[in-house]
């Protein structure tokens, strides 16, 4: 009988040591980032100020505002682009559009989208480049981010969509309204999963590297035109890295400070959202 | 008396909330008789399940659920016990009101108790598992399929498969929370003729709000209100003559639907 | 009259406009990655004129000015640190799910499933950072000593190590939602029965919740596969077929990172990295749709009621 009290204590201890275990590496991924980062940071906070001097990924002078405002440049339309296009075949995907059958293949086309990989994106859009004789810029590593985003953000305006609930739909329809009105008022009631969903698009979008790794150039220039090559944050500190000199590799940890910062403070503002006002859908019903 | 109860609650209070705001039961002492089959009937969110659970300790599950109080098994006091919980649940059995099948087959669903309390061998095992569906009537319809998935039965031979698993522990007493509430009225009459077996061997303890039920299977009735036991005492008694009003409208108010407290509180007011 | 029908003309108009504006986009979106399929399989077509294909999946020779092409090293780098990320992560993540969704309450629980989203929300980059300054030391000073072999601390265990943390909070947050999502009369009906919590667990919530999980795991795989930019900073670099796990190695994603230089001069080796996202893109979607594919089959089958 004794038996099963020791193979319990023996499996709590267990479930106990991994969840310990997960906090611990959450714990050391946040503190390195934070005390690496910060100690750069605070000795001279001018790096995420100061534009790049010319030797700057060789150990020089300057500091890396080019990839901060290079991940904005690229990424912020990126989401746009995304997030018209995801709401559109969101809306078109709802059955008063189109049949149900043709629904369901751009869903399961939707569902393989989301899994496949940022490099393929990446890869791709180099290709093409290169098909059509161009070169890697802002505005090739905007197109590779809005791939990799759209089928995240349409996966969220999808959900929220379906948890408005048909009711709602059927009441609107019965008041004489087209689809468009329709739909207007069903995107309206899905609007807070519809932003947290495009809230959540755009940290991955910041945080990915592979995407934008062969597409964007990827040089120490500030961005400056959509066809000059221009540079990320993640594509950054890929670079400094690995990097020979011990400044660089050191400047590596405030620029992953300044990118974790911006994602915590998204994906934290997006939860915010989507359960702020899910308490208000509910209230709708 | 005490001698011939199975089990009884004293002084017991059960408290939900993060603030024990909400009190789900009131300085209940009851009694349940040993092989009798006593109801707990009341107006719904009474406290009836919440009593039955308490009886076997389930509210450790819940967060924010505090039990003030005893429960004596015999002469055992459950929640100052040294006794290991597990082991005092195996005492008590419990059929929940929603059909469950461990995700396993019909066999194994019975042989489960049996094997995690001690290590019978094969022969023993199936005598066991034949002896325990046999109980419940269930064994001439599944004794071809003992290996298909018990999910694939009907929700009332679930239900019934569930009686078994439990008896397969050798309980003393079997706790049952509306255990017809999901069945056809078929199915239903199958798990009464088996509750009505089974009482010569458990003592059985079965909350219901079907007043046509208690008068069928009912020893021994305890009536709950607002979390207060108002009234027990044998089947006879209370149904024929219940002492307070509340009981009274309940009783034979039920026909008009009065499920709600509230609905009682008019029909009183009415009457 | 006239007015009313003037003006529902107008909605209507409005409605097939806004209609076709929809259905033009949503087709563009799905030319785009129709075309994306297409491209990837045109241009790896010259790599696979010149060469078998058993012989680029099966060749261990990686040497571009000769023309030879072998995935064999990323392919067996791709399946080693695979399979050790996941026999390390998979045990530990089902464990930790069980704490949060079984044990944990009030704020433990809302730390640790904040503790999950968080996980899930650090750039891939940043894993490669914490793999360059914890894991590598760690597998250089304390494991590979050990084992009484020789390292640098980047290789394939580092890479695996890097990866298991990576997919460690999809296998969780998968994982957590399939177990919160089982009813509490299995719950109250096993320990009715006088099992112990932690029995429960092991031996009923986890097998009830098994598709989901099973799909969790899938996707975790997924996500292993295709991870690029973090294991191509720890994993070494080297196109050689692996003596052990301290050996410096190659994934197919990162083979793609770090040949991409050449990429852009010379077209047979860019048709040949092409191939490689091709065969990353089959395998990954692959895994996706068996992911799906479990949860929505086995649940049927193996159901707790």
């Amino acid at each position: 009988m004794n038996r099963r009290y020791v193979e319990q204590y023996l499996i709590e201890t267990l479930i106990r040591l991994s969840a310990v275990l997960v906090v611990g590496v959450l714990v050391l991924i946040i503190g390195m980032t934070l005390y690496k980062g910060g100690q750069v940071l605070i000795n001279q906070p001018s790096v995420a100020f100061t534009a790049p001097g010319p030797l700057y990924l060789l150990g020089g002078s300057g500091g890396f505002l080019h990839a901060i405002l290079g991940s904005f440049a690229i990424v912020l339309p990126a989401t746009v682009i995304a997030t018209v296009l995801a709401i559109a075949s969101g809306l078109y995907l709802q059955s008063d559009y189109c049949s149900e059958r043709f629904a369901r293949a751009v869903n399961v086309l939707l569902y393989v989208l989301w899994g496949t990989p940022a490099i393929v994106y990446g890869v791709f859009v180099l290709t093409l480049l290169i098909m059509l004789e161009s070169r890697s810029s802002l505005i090739a590593a905007t197109f590779a981010v809005s791939l990799l985003q759209f089928p995240i953000i349409a996966r969220f305006v999808d959900e929220a969509l379906k948890s408005v609930s048909a009711d709602l739909k059927e009441t609107v329809y019965a008041l004489g309204t087209t689809r468009f009105e329709t739909l207007r008022l069903l995107l309206r009631a899905a609007l807070p999963g519809v932003v947290a969903g495009v809230i959540m698009g755009f940290a991955r979008g910041l945080g990915d590297g592979a995407a934008v790794l062969f597409t964007a150039g990827g040089g120490i220039e500030m961005p400056s035109g959509l066809n000059d090559p221009a540079t990320t944050l993640p594509i950054l500190i890929f670079q400094q890295a690995s990097s020979a000199y011990p400044s660089v590799r050191e400047d590596a940890y405030a620029a992953a400070f300044v990118l974790m910062m911006l994602v915590l403070v998204l994906v934290a503002f997006s939860k915010f959202i989507a359960r702020r006002f899910s308490r208000f859908a509910q209230e709708d019903h | 008396m005490s001698d011939t109860s199975a089990i009884r609650t004293e002084n017991l209070n059960l408290f939900y909330g993060r603030d024990k705001t909400n009190q789900a039961l009131k300085q209940v002492s009851v009694r349940f008789p040993a092989n009798q089959l006593t109801t707990i009937i009341g107006p719904s969110g009474c406290g009836k399940s919440s009593l039955l659970k308490s009886l076997n300790r389930l509210h450790d599950l819940k967060l924010h659920a505090r039990v003030e109080g005893e429960v004596y098994v015999g002469q055992d006091p459950i929640y100052r016990s040294r006794e290991p919980v597990p082991d005092l649940r195996r005492r008590i059995g419990y059929v929940s009101q929603k059909p469950t099948a461990l995700p396993m087959s019909i066999y194994r669903n019975v042989a489960y108790g049996p094997k995690i309390h001690g290590r019978p061998s094969r022969q023993e095992l199936d005598e066991l598992v034949e002896r325990s569906l046999r109980k419940v009537n269930l064994w001439d319809e599944v004794k071809d399929r003992l290996n298909a998935p018990a999910a694939d039965l009907s929700v009332g031979q679930i239900q019934r498969l569930s009686l078994a698993r439990s008896l397969a522990v050798e309980p003393e007493v079997v706790l049952c929370d509306e255990v017809t509430s999901a069945l056809d009225p078929i199915s239903s009459e199958r798990v009464e003729e088996t509750l009505l077996a089974l009482k010569q061997d458990y003592t059985i303890i079965m909350v219901t709000h079907l007043m046509p039920q208690v008068q069928r299977l009912a020893d021994h009735v305890v009536f709950m209100y607002l979390g207060d036991a108002l009234e027990q005492g044998p089947a006879s008694e209370v149904l024929d003559a219940p002492s307070s009003e509340r009981a009274r409208d309940f009783i034979h108010g039920h026909g008009g639907g009065a499920k709600s407290p509230s609905g009682s509180v008019r029909l009183a007011s009415s009457g | 009259m006239a007015v009313t029908s003037l003006r529902s003309g107008r909605r209507l108009l409005l409605d097939s406009a806004t209609k076709a504006l929809f259905q033009l986009l949503t087709w563009v979106c799905i030319a785009i990655f129709v075309g994306l399929a297409l491209v990837l399989t045109q241009q790896s077509l010259p790599v696979l004129a010149e060469n078998n294909v058993a012989d680029i999946l099966f060749s261990g020779t990686w040497d571009p000015e000769a023309g030879q092409f072998g995935f064999l090293p990323a392919i067996v780098g791709t399946l080693i640190t695979m399979s050790v990320s996941m026999i390390l992560v998979v045990p530990i993540a089902v464990l930790a799910s069980v704490y949060i969704a079984e044990y944990a309450r009030g704020s433990i629980r809302t730390l640790l499933s904040s503790s999950v989203d968080i996980l899930a929300a650090v750039p891939s980059v940043i894993f490669g950072l914490f793999g360059l300054l914890i894991v590598a030391p760690l597998v250089d000073e304390v494991i590979a000593p050990l084992f009484g072999a020789g390292s640098t601390g980047l290789g394939l265990l580092t890479a695996s190590l890097v990866i298991a943390v990576m997919t460690l909070p999809i296998i969780m947050s998968l994982s957590v939602e399939s177990l919160v999502a089982l009813p509490d009369s299995l719950r109250e009906t096993v320990l009715s029965l006088g099992e112990t919590r932690s029995g429960m667990a092991i031996r009923i919530l986890l097998r009830a919740a098994g598709p989901g999980i099973l799909s969790a795991i899938l996707l975790g795989l997924g996500r292993a596969f295709e991870a690029s930019i973090a294991v191509a900073m720890v994993i070494g670099g080297k196109n050689l077929i692996p003596d052990s796990l301290f050996d410096a190695g190659q994934t197919l994603p990162t083979l793609i990172v770090n040949t991409f230089g050449e990429m852009m001069s010379l077209p047979e080796t860019r048709s040949a990295l092409l191939f490689a996202a091709l065969v990353l893109f089959v395998v990954v979607t692959a895994f996706n749709l068996l992911a799906s594919f479990a949860r929505n089959r086995l649940e049927r089958h193996w159901r707790y009621q």
